[in-house]
């Protein structure tokens, strides 16, 4: 579990940013597709809006 | 040197294509500032990357991890949590909302806009565009230092050549040159990365085995590390001492915090058109985070155990007692030469990624925050124009700085910036994402009174910034208040405590005491804020 490293306070963070990406990786892959619910705004509005200014 | 001339001019060559590519997109202000509000979650999370991890993080904290170990690593887990997890899912996906809602194109536009105040915005618009540039001189410094060395060009004609390079495209091209060129120099910076803590392990015979090897070395560590509390490069810090606190303070709580409250990465989340991209962001920014943070950090550890099992030198004596080069060094005389080339590009990358954001942010915070709230310029024709003279202010004022600061303070000006954004701008921002009932008030004296302290804390009690400054010597005549206290006692130990552990509380007990007792603001103003949330 300590990997060769010489404490608990170095092999923590040492493990937590390998398993925190993977955690990252698998909420990226669960929620590839989810947008949330729809804007209530229309985005192409606005930035045709901002464009003509 | 053949090999580094031609694969710098490919890289400037694709550099150049994708500044172009961003020049042509834009048509007109939402172009120059969000990028259209439509941009590739790839790109965006590279870019998001590309722009927190500039070189002096990479040679910096590299360095520091040859000196001080791995405990480091706490900074690397952080920056992955909460850079990426927490400021996407939680604050990322609000941030783009909101700022839709209140058509905002700006970090201080969000926070002026949530909270009905010109006066925020310019305040928050001002600290930015004056703070920046020293930031961003940091960044210029570092990698002109570093191709003097390798490339053997002289400093002065680097600053001035890499600064053209950028201009060109961050002043033409707006937020779509500067996430499409950031985005390719984080695919290379991410590739030598990877790389690179691949041949350390193979040199070293594996992981356990490199570990093993840099565990045993502890003996090694120099007697005035040992006397500041650092046990080994494996075994972390004795708990209060004065480096224990340098490292969890400093390093871990002031960065690895601060990173929620940067306007120039804040941004980047209304450039996104949905949820989907910002979760689909989460990861390739932790993968980035991974291959570039941890990866410094722990090669820059077992960098000791290369050179001392090869010269019988731990790293900071091959360096001779420069932190900075000690990744440098390490790079010249363990990679194969054609990664020495590659390398450098990576660091190119690294640092141009860093500063076309900055130069972004400062030009649009000076042009549309500041100068059409402070000089009453109107939206109008010429809205483009107008963000793009900010941006050839903060240039200006880049290289000014750049050419007349002294480096020591230089080399303080990325904490500066981190301590200062983080207890002025945090509580008011993620309050006014999820708190309905802080008011505009609260948020104005939050953000004034967080940066006061913060400022006052560098000023005159935290040695490193108050040292360089030399403010507090020429007013007391010593280089912090609490300077002459008996050493080891609590008093002197805070001239090592981050501002942060002591600004970002007094910012955030402001915003909630204020707000508590000051006017809300008008209930259909609040209501069209989470209209969209």
């Amino acid at each position: 579990m300590l990997l060769g490293l010489g404490s608990i306070e170095v092999a923590l963070p040492y493990w937590l940013c390998i398993i925190s990406t993977i955690g990252c990786v698998i909420y990226g892959v669960a929620n590839w597709n989810n947008t949330g619910t729809p804007d209530t705004i229309n985005i192409e509005s606005i930035v045709q809006k901002s464009t003509d200014n | 040197m053949a090999v580094k001339l031609i694969t710098s001019m490919l890289y400037f060559a694709a550099v150049f294509y994708l500044g172009w590519k961003g020049w042509k997109e834009t048509k007109g202000a939402s172009d120059y500032m969000l990028a259209g509000r439509s941009v590739n979650p790839f790109i965006m999370a590279m870019s998001y990357g590309a722009t927190f991890v500039s070189t002096s993080a990479i040679i910096g904290f590299g360095g520091a991890a040859a000196l001080f170990g791995m405990p480091l690593l706490w900074l690397a887990f952080l920056t992955i949590f909460v850079g990426v997890f927490i400021a996407m899912v939680f604050l990322g996906k609000r941030t783009r909302r909101m700022g839709l809602v209140l058509n905002c194109h700006t970090f201080p536009e969000l926070l002026g806009k949530r909270y009905n105040s010109k006066f925020i915005q310019s305040f928050s618009g001002g600290i930015i565009f004056f703070f920046i540039p020293v930031y961003a001189a940091a960044v210029l410094t570092g990698i002109c230092r570093m191709t003097e060395v390798s490339l053997g060009l002289p400093y002065e004609w680097m600053l001035i050549g890499i600064t053209a390079i950028l201009s060109v495209y961050v002043i033409t091209g707006g937020m779509k040159a500067v996430m499409y060129t950031d985005a390719f120099q984080g695919t290379i910076m991410a590739a030598m990365m990877l790389f690179l803590i691949g041949y350390t392990y193979y040199l070293l015979g594996g992981v356990i085995p490199a570990h093993e090897t840099l565990t045993s070395m502890a003996h090694l560590m120099p007697a005035k590390l040992q006397k500041g509390g650092i046990l080994g490069w494996t075994q972390g810090a004795a708990e209060g001492s004065p480096l224990w606190l340098v490292i969890y303070t400093t390093l871990v709580y002031g960065v690895g915090i601060g990173v929620l409250a940067q306007p120039q990465l804040a941004v980047r989340f209304m450039t996104v058109s949905s949820d989907k991209e910002l979760n689909r962001a989460v990861l390739y920014g932790s993968l980035f985070l991974l291959l570039t943070v941890f990866v410094i950090f722990v090669v820059g550890a077992l960098s000791n155990a290369i050179f001392y099992n090869m010269f019988g030198k731990i790293s900071i004596q091959m360096a001779g007692g420069n932190l900075d080069k000690i990744i440098p060094v390490f790079i010249e005389t363990i990679m194969p030469p054609w990664f020495s080339a590659m390398f450098l590009l990576a660091m190119f990358a690294a640092a141009m990624s860093t500063l076309s954001s900055q130069f972004h942010i400062g030009g649009t915070s000076l042009a549309h925050d500041v100068s059409r709230n402070v000089l009453r310029i109107r939206n109008s024709d010429n809205t483009k124009q107008i963000n793009q003279l900010g941006v050839v202010a903060t240039i200006l004022a880049t290289v000014i700085w750049a050419w007349i600061l002294p480096p020591s303070i230089v080399a303080r000006a990325t904490a500066f910036f981190f301590g200062l954004t983080a207890a002025a701008f945090l509580p008011a921002y993620v309050f006014g994402l999820y708190w309905k009932g802080m008011t505009k008030t609260g948020a104005k004296v939050s953000m004034v009174g967080g940066f006061t302290v913060s400022m006052l804390w560098m000023l005159f009690i935290h040695k490193k910034e108050a040292a360089a400054i030399g403010l507090c010597k020429t007013l007391f005549g010593k280089v912090t208040l609490v300077a002459d206290t008996a050493p080891g006692s609590t008093m002197f130990l805070l001239q090592w405590v981050d501002p942060n552990v002591v600004a970002l509380p007094a910012s955030i007990i402001l915003a909630v005491g204020v707000s508590l007792v000051s006017r809300s603001l008008a209930k259909d103003h609040i209501q069209l804020c989470w209209q969209n949330t």
